[in-house]
């Protein structure tokens, strides 16, 4: 964080392994793509498929996990089953909010650092670098308790700490493409800038960036869930896991199913996303290309990021 | 050495954050009372919201270097003083959580990453990717679930000796743990197909001699380099563990401002979390520059 340098410790294994690689799909990738599938599908069906109401109070208070309620149900008699396939929905979509909106912005500002004059390059990644100074989840909670919640600021707040990751990858990759002949007969050839940057180098940095958005995406569920676990984001009779952890934290006695239903959730989404993000970038046959000297260094990086955790 | 135009920036965005949201900032801060007009504009001249923005924050930043975060909009305590009164607790658990990251995280790698492909490293690498999944949050209610409420080993809250802090240390160092152990083993890996390795082998030294001489000194380098970045998860951890363990502590009265509307607070609160944050990574990149000679050509620079 306090010079280029710091990025290299940022550059993961599984980075490393994606660059100029194609991707495979392997049998054990299609059954976590499946389960993914599975739990996405339940949230976005939840309307048709879940057996009652997620907010339909009963007179069945806090009943253990049984045949007419799955999971059970909570201090109110709702069903805990149906909360947790509707308690997905804002926190999937927000966390993939934030993911495409840091990967456009991100990627942009990282081609644009990389090809312009030094200085741009410089004002740019020094933002990036200040940016880098919050740790992600005060920056959202920063952002969120002065403007207020929604779907749309909360995936915004979010993405402002995964910016600064896309556009350091993308400008340290995009200054070595630079270097290639192609880039240079392009520009003797009188194409414009931006012409080159999408035409020649933006193909080049896709692998990476591909790998980083899937990282990004467990880690996004995670500050999500966060966020609506410290109440920040939907307001209670709608059922989100974060939320729903939070309430079920009074009745750990008395109904351990409330939390642990919505807990179970959110790591079985996070497990996946980053299974899925390995299994992407785990080309097994190890490149032994070191573009740059320090490239054993990147053996940190991205897994911070990458594993959902990077920072909070 | 950057850290000084970094702390700028983190100090222009909170002042920023105040600014930047559609609104008179003083409404903003009387948001949820019955403020009469002229209650705005006498707000108004006491923040110095009527000078130009530029005077504004230079004020600002004058003040901050100068100890003074402001006052508490709901009990008009100075934040500075609210938050030294609550940091002992927070480093205490971060401390903590610390050592319980190190002590999981570094066997577990050490143990998977001179013994790779076998069951000891496929146990350790699936405990590290299931523990990075897991909410922390969560993991602090399965923990007093389990130990507190069923076997009623540890006390589930409040603060107390030796025994309250077991469970808010492993919650929020278990993620941190497997992070350690990953990157770890990541980086034993990568040394040990060197070719320095190899031919340390053949010069007939011992594993072990092998182990504590070239490889650990190598392979340290990505996980020193994580420490530092993570260090801001056990600081933005802190918020959730203190809450849901009944701590007073830094992470609590954001987490009271934040349902307050408190922005004073939530402002200073997060600008000194940060600083921090900036601080320690500086610490981490001296003890990188220590263990990892090579860095320090690029450190300086």
């Amino acid at each position: 964080m306090t010079s280029d340098t710091k990025w290299w410790q940022w550059a993961a294994p599984r980075l490393r392994r994606a660059s100029g690689q194609r991707m495979r799909l392997t049998t054990g990738t299609w059954v976590i793509i499946g389960l993914l599938l599975l739990i996405v599908g339940g949230t976005a069906l939840a309307p048709w498929i879940s057996p009652h109401s997620p907010t339909a109070v009963s007179s069945a208070l806090l009943a253990g996990p049984s045949g007419q309620h799955w999971f059970g149900t909570d201090n109110l008699g709702r069903d805990v089953f149906s909360r947790t396939l509707w308690g997905g929905r804002v926190s999937l979509v927000s966390a993939a909010l934030a993911v495409i909106i840091a990967t456009v912005v991100g990627t942009a500002l990282g081609l644009l650092a990389g090809y312009s004059h030094r200085l741009v390059s410089a004002l740019i990644m020094r933002a990036m670098d200040i940016v880098l100074g919050f740790p992600a989840l005060l920056l959202a909670l920063l952002v969120l308790a002065t403007a207020g919640g929604g779907m749309l600021p909360e995936a915004i707040a979010i993405s402002l700490s995964f910016v600064p990751v896309f556009t350091r990858v993308v400008y340290l990759s995009s200054l070595s493409i630079k270097q290639e002949g192609y880039v240079t007969a392009a520009r003797v050839a009188g194409l414009r800038a931006g012409t080159i940057m999408r035409k020649h180098i933006l193909p080049g940095v896709r692998s990476e960036v591909v790998v980083i958005m899937t990282s990004a995406f467990g880690w996004a569920i995670l500050l999500a869930s966060t966020l609506s676990f410290l109440g920040l984001g939907v307001q209670p009779p709608t059922p989100d896991w974060g939320a729903d952890l939070n309430a079920g934290q009074s009745y750990l006695v008395d109904g351990w199913w409330i939390s642990v239903a919505p807990g179970a959730a959110i790591t079985l989404s996070i497990l996946l996303v980053n299974l899925l993000g390995d299994h992407l970038a785990g080309g097994t046959g190890r490149r032994t290309v070191r573009r740059r000297g320090t490239e054993h260094d990147a053996a940190a990086a991205l897994t911070a990021v990458a594993s959902g955790q990077g920072e909070l | 050495m950057l850290a000084i135009p970094v702390l700028l920036g983190v100090s222009i965005i909170t002042f920023a954050t105040l600014h930047l949201i559609p609104g008179d900032p003083a409404r903003t801060l009387l948001f949820g009372t019955e403020a009469t007009p002229q209650q705005v504009a006498a707000l108004r001249q006491q923040l110095g919201l009527n000078r130009p923005m530029p005077v504004q924050y230079w004020e600002y930043l004058d003040r901050l270097l100068h100890g003074d975060l402001g006052q508490s909009y709901v009990n008009q305590v100075s934040v500075a003083s609210e938050i030294a009164q609550r940091l002992p607790s927070t480093i205490e658990l971060a401390f903590a959580a610390l050592v319980v990251a190190l002590a999981i995280g570094v066997p577990a790698g050490l143990i998977a990453g001179t013994r790779p492909g076998t069951w000891l490293d496929r146990a350790a690498t699936s405990g590290a990717v299931l523990g990075v999944a897991i909410p922390y949050f969560w993991l602090a209610l399965l923990l007093v679930l389990i130990f507190s409420v069923e076997l009623g080993l540890v006390p589930s809250l409040g603060v107390g000796g030796f025994t309250s802090m077991i469970l808010p240390a492993i919650a929020l160092g278990w993620g941190f743990a497997a992070m350690i152990a990953r990157l770890l083993r990541a980086g034993l890996v990568d040394v040990y197909s060197q070719p320095y390795v190899a031919a340390a082998r053949a010069r007939g030294l011992s594993d072990r001699r092998i182990l504590t001489t070239t490889v650990l000194r190598n392979a340290c380098g990505p996980m020193v380099a994580v420490l530092g970045l993570q260090i801001g998860q056990l600081l933005a951890g802190a918020v959730a563990i203190e809450v849901i363990f009944g701590r007073a502590g830094i992470g609590s009265l954001l987490y009271n401002a934040i349902s307050s509307k408190d922005i004073p607070t939530v402002q200073g609160g997060v600008l000194f979390l940060a600083v921090i944050y900036v601080a320690l990574n500086l610490v981490v990149d001296v003890l990188k520059a220590i263990i990892d000679p090579r860095t320090r050509r690029t450190a300086t620079s």
